[in-house]
């Protein structure tokens, strides 16, 4: 395996590891430290949050799903 | 792989999602708190004054706030689901907004960055555009049957 991927899981695991250490924080009703969802609900009260935040959800899901693929999923 | 290659494929975009994240989650943070402090329910003086009044209006000790519980989503600024009937038409008509919305938000993204900024060769700028439609063209039904399950059978995932 090259170097590249492997500093790559490395960043991927140390990042998902701190979201998930936040969220356990919050479930723990620490105050002051909101859980995701409440985060989250929190800019969907606005217009231009919900935007961002399906915006984001397109270009993520563009990338996983669509990106690099074709008809019926050939790769 | 180049360690320039390196950088501007691997470590620009898993920095530009982390601050992206980051600054969606401090956004939320400080928008919860104002409501928080709003309703009195953050500790320290306007939390205790309103709990004060609590007890006053109401002697039983009242049970720990969810973090998670919100007050309902108040009508958009542009109050365009409000003028619309309550029920599977304001839905619609917010899913909608919000499907258009942020589709156009991520194509003025694109159209700034990949013709402004950093110019691609191909057609990755087209292949946005139908992709991401093609997203919504997918999503949007299987939601739509999903939200008719959730409130007609009471079906939950």
């Amino acid at each position: 395996m090259a170097q590249h991927p492997v500093i790559g899981y490395l960043i991927w695991a140390v990042l998902f590891g701190a979201l998930f250490a936040y969220e356990g924080l919050a479930l723990r009703y620490i105050p002051g430290i909101p859980t995701l969802s409440a985060t989250f609900r929190a800019i969907m009260r606005y217009p231009f949050g919900r935007w961002a935040l399906f915006a984001l959800w397109l270009w993520f899901g563009w990338h996983i799903f669509v990106r690099g693929w074709h008809f019926l999923l050939r790769a | 792989m180049s360690s320039s290659s390196l950088i501007r494929q691997d470590v620009v975009p898993m920095v530009a999602g982390y601050v992206i994240l980051m600054g969606a989650l401090a956004t939320g943070l400080r928008i919860n708190r104002r409501h928080a402090r709003r309703a009195g329910t953050l500790d320290g003086d306007a939390g205790a004054a309103g709990q004060a009044q609590a007890d006053v209006a109401q002697p039983a000790k009242p049970a720990r706030r969810d973090p998670t519980a919100y007050p309902a989503p108040r009508p958009g600024r542009l109050g365009l689901t409000a003028r619309v009937k309550p029920g599977w038409p304001r839905l619609a008509v917010h899913v909608l907004a919000t499907a258009v919305g942020g589709y156009l938000v991520l194509m003025a993204i694109i159209i700034i960055y990949y013709y402004g900024v950093a110019p691609t060769l191909g057609n990755f700028v087209e292949s946005a555009f139908t992709g991401c439609a093609m997203l919504i063209g997918l999503g949007a039904p299987v939601f739509a049957a999903l939200s008719w399950l959730s409130a007609r059978k009471g079906w939950r995932l």
